[in-house]
């Protein structure tokens, strides 16, 4: 039979029906054996109703009347242009923002770089600086941000794609 | 406390009525899930006034981005979704004190989780206990990080599957059981407190074999 401490973070997940099968049936013969094991299950379950009632008890006290139509009026009051249009577009860049913001950066670097080359004082012959050194963009992970790095005869300038990743969400 | 396959389907098509501007199907919406998500943002803020406007301010949302949902996830667990993040940021707003959490591989309190039950607190006193735990655990609930008083809330009160944890708390199912686990034995704790025990021995590991 497994040991407690193999058990114990399973009788979360066993109880909340989580657990694949094969884990479940070495959890539940564990449990026939072990009663510290099967109150430890019983003390998460109870745990579990006790938060349920305390919540619902209270929140079955609030007076719900009213509430549907003070939403609808609110919407209503919400110009329909200016409700759905910049929604949209907000909607999109959050559900997307890393694929635009990469998207956005290499376009930026394409066009700096093509700029660069376009410029009316590049030399004719191939002995230039930008012959040799042509522009480059690398997009790099920076750990918690990506990013692209242009890279010039004479800088290089990073253009970041996507916000700082370094506060989860 | 998820949707049965009726309730999603009657959502569906709910939610393309409303979508299509029908405010009769919107207003339904909006009756079927309305005390849930107060009861989730009460939840999180212990501050009935406060879930008031977050479940308003979350059904407004849900009008506004209504054209956009695809149906990828259900209706409720976006609905949810907003909810959470919106009584997130309210919390933030108030700067309440975040507390640093591990997410996984918390040894002590894998240890802590070997503490047997008390008498107080399992067995067949637990059910006349049950009383005085209700009274205690929004206090309780109150104490434990954001993230842990999320995920209790949403798997305890509103009965979410680890699916549908992972896509409201955007976490992945791996994470989902060990915040769970963690937040479990934060309670627990916290309970232990409030009825005054002292930490129990800790148990035989060997204990079961």
């Amino acid at each position: 039979m497994k040991r407690c401490a193999e058990v114990v973070p399973l009788l979360g997940p066993l109880l909340d029906g989580a657990l694949p099968d094969d884990d479940g049936l070495w959890v539940a013969d564990h449990l026939r054996g072990c009663s510290s094991c099967r109150d430890r299950q019983a003390l998460i379950a109870a745990q579990g109703a006790a938060l349920r009632e305390a919540l619902a008890a209270r929140s079955a006290r609030l007076d719900l009347s009213g509430f549907t139509d003070r939403v609808l009026a609110r919407v209503a009051a919400q110009p329909d242009h200016a409700s759905r249009t910049p929604v949209w577009g907000r909607e999109m860049w959050w559900a997307h923002k890393g694929a635009l913001s990469a998207a956005g950066g290499l376009l930026a670097a394409a066009c700096m770089a093509l700029a660069v080359f376009l410029a009316p004082n590049r030399p004719d012959d191939d002995s230039g600086p930008l012959a040799d050194n042509s522009p480059q963009v690398e997009e790099v992970d920076f750990g918690t941000r990506d990013g692209a790095v242009l890279q010039l005869p004479a800088q290089t300038t990073v253009i970041w794609m996507s916000d700082d990743r370094g506060i989860p969400q | 406390m998820s949707e049965g396959p009726k309730e999603a389907g009657d959502d569906r098509a709910l939610v393309k009525a409303a979508q299509r501007g029908d405010g009769q199907a919107f207003r339904k919406l909006v009756e079927r899930y309305q005390r849930r998500v107060v009861q989730l943002a009460l939840g999180m803020t212990r501050d009935p006034d406060e879930a008031m406007d977050i479940a308003q301010e979350t059904f407004v949302r849900v009008h506004r981005y209504l054209p956009s949902f695809k149906g990828d996830s259900s209706f409720f667990t976006w609905t949810y979704r907003i909810a959470m993040n919106l009584s997130l940021d309210a919390q933030r707003r108030r700067a309440r004190s975040e507390r640093v959490e591990l997410e996984e591989g918390d040894e002590a309190e894998i240890e802590a989780a070997m503490d047997p039950p008390s008498a107080a607190l399992a067995g067949p006193q637990r059910q006349a206990l049950n009383s005085e735990l209700r009274g205690r655990m929004e206090e309780a609930l109150a104490t434990l990080s954001e993230n842990h008083r999320s995920i209790l809330l949403l798997r305890e009160v509103e009965g979410l599957s680890y699916e549908e944890l992972s896509k409201v708390l955007g976490i992945r199912k791996g994470t989902v059981m060990s915040r769970l686990f963690h937040a479990r034995l934060k309670m627990q704790k916290q309970l232990r407190e409030y009825l005054g025990e002292d930490a129990p021995e800790k148990s035989d590991p060997e204990e079961g074999e």
